[in-house]
């Protein structure tokens, strides 16, 4: 049990990376380019499991968001808004709590906790990693009202990518 | 002391994230800028080897986009090269002479357009009404003629080519002066037709034919082709007379225009005529 949940998050995390930065980075929207951003990596960061300790959390995603710095040229920017993210997971768990709590070998996907409980985490955690990621791009690039649209846009479109890539998948672990 | 650690350790994620957003920002201050520290960036070793792999795969997919940047510098090229500009030089040699009247002036021109494939060919010039181009104008290339000026512009010029069903033309045997029609059936780009020889005159494969002057449109004794073939039709009175022609209008570059200088007395003499 315990060592499928770990070689099904490694596996996540070069699948997701490696689509990322080799498939979501090169889609051209054209002049439309800077108000998309689709983000699917954010989903190995929801994915990892609800008794890996928060700390623990956060460093494996500052790791998945070095690496996707690293073919971003980007350095911190992704870190952060992974870090942030896996920083939310725990308030997220807490407000959508079932009654009766979390069972301890249960992961947060749709089939342990069922799909309207993966919708709102998901729509929450990855709330929390685009309004961080275009809060650090602005500061970089200085350009606020511009930051919002890009967030709402990017989130509205990377919102529905997680989700279909979920359904075609539908991770166990 | 230990409060302080309890409280640390209580709030360990909170402290936790707070240090690590604090690294995030110092990376982002810190190295973005910073093209000496590499080793965040895609140039690093591993990322640097995967996006190398990964652009040589995709490189094909960018290919239109390429050859769009490319046709776009060539046309940028095109524009500034000086063939693209107009050249407002006119070219015309005369000399006064008292005892000879000048009848032809010629101009120079270059082909802009050229068809030899088609029914009906045409030829466009660089030159116009401006340069003194007339309607109706011989007009020669190298060693032989090309066609007659159908039409100009302020700035060019359409001839019809001598590969053109409608084009006839006045030209002669240069040995015997028999003169017929000269037309072109369409077919051979190298071949014209010279109808109407009367069917007692002397013809040799290889006797030069040559324009006759009767026209006002080409001077005489102008070089068209020689003999290549000559038969008579089934009941006819007339040779038909295959004439290869001198120039191979396929890749002429530049042509002579003949002005004729006296064509509109000519022309009022001949209609006078036709008004009696």
């Amino acid at each position: 049990m315990n060592s499928s949940v770990l070689i099904s998050n490694i596996i996540r995390f070069f699948a997701l990376v490696m689509a990322q930065v080799l498939i979501l980075k090169n889609i051209d929207f054209g002049t439309y380019a800077p108000y998309f951003k689709v983000f699917v990596y954010p989903l190995f960061i929801l994915m990892l499991p609800i008794r890996l300790p928060t700390w623990g959390a956060m460093l494996v995603a500052l790791l998945v968001g070095l690496t996707v710095d690293m073919f971003y040229d980007s350095a911190g920017l992704h870190a952060g808004a992974c870090v942030a993210a896996a920083f939310a997971r725990p308030l997220a768990f807490r407000m959508f709590e079932p009654r009766g709590g979390y069972d301890i070998n249960q992961n947060p996907n749709k089939n342990d906790l069922g799909a309207a409980w993966f919708l709102q985490y998901t729509a929450v955690i990855l709330a929390v990693f685009i309004i961080t990621f275009f809060i650090y791009e602005t500061f970089l690039f200085k350009d606020f009202g511009f930051a919002l649209i890009k967030a709402i846009l990017s989130y509205l479109i990377s919102f529905p990518v997680i989700l279909v890539l979920v359904y075609i998948f539908n991770p166990k672990y | 002391m230990s409060n302080l650690i309890e409280f640390l350790l209580r709030y360990n994620a909170f402290f936790l994230f707070i240090g690590l957003e604090v690294f995030a920002v110092y990376l982002m201050v810190n190295y973005n800028d910073h093209h000496s520290k590499v080793a965040l960036h895609s140039s690093n070793v591993v990322s640097g080897a995967i996006m190398k792999r990964y652009d040589s795969m995709t490189d094909y997919w960018k290919l239109r986009a390429v050859n769009d940047s490319l046709a776009n510098q060539y046309n940028q090229f095109l524009n500034q090269d000086t063939s693209s500009y107009y050249q407002h030089r006119i070219k015309v040699f005369s000399t006064n002479d008292s005892i000879y009247e000048r009848n032809y002036n010629y101009l120079s021109a270059k082909v802009i357009n050229n068809s030899t494939d088609r029914p009906n060919n045409f030829i466009t010039l660089e030159k116009g009404a401006r340069h003194g181009i007339q309607k109706n104008s011989g007009v020669l290339s190298g060693g032989g003629l090309a066609g007659i000026v159908l039409k100009t512009s302020e700035n060019y010029s359409l001839v019809m080519s001598l590969l053109h069903r409608n084009m006839r033309l006045s030209a002669k045997i240069k040995r015997n002066n028999h003169f017929g029609s000269l037309i072109w059936t369409g077919n051979n780009p190298r071949i014209m037709t010279l109808d109407a020889i009367p069917k007692h005159a002397r013809i040799l494969k290889g006797d030069t034919i040559v324009t006759s002057g009767f026209s006002s449109t080409f001077p005489p004794d102008i070089m068209i082709g020689t003999v290549s073939d000559f038969r008579i039709e089934q009941g006819s009175n007339f040779y038909t007379v295959d004439v290869e022609l001198n120039t191979d209008l396929s890749n002429i570059e530049y042509v002579n225009i003949v002005q004729n200088l006296m064509r509109d007395e000519i022309l009022e003499l001949q209609e006078s005529a036709g008004n009696e």
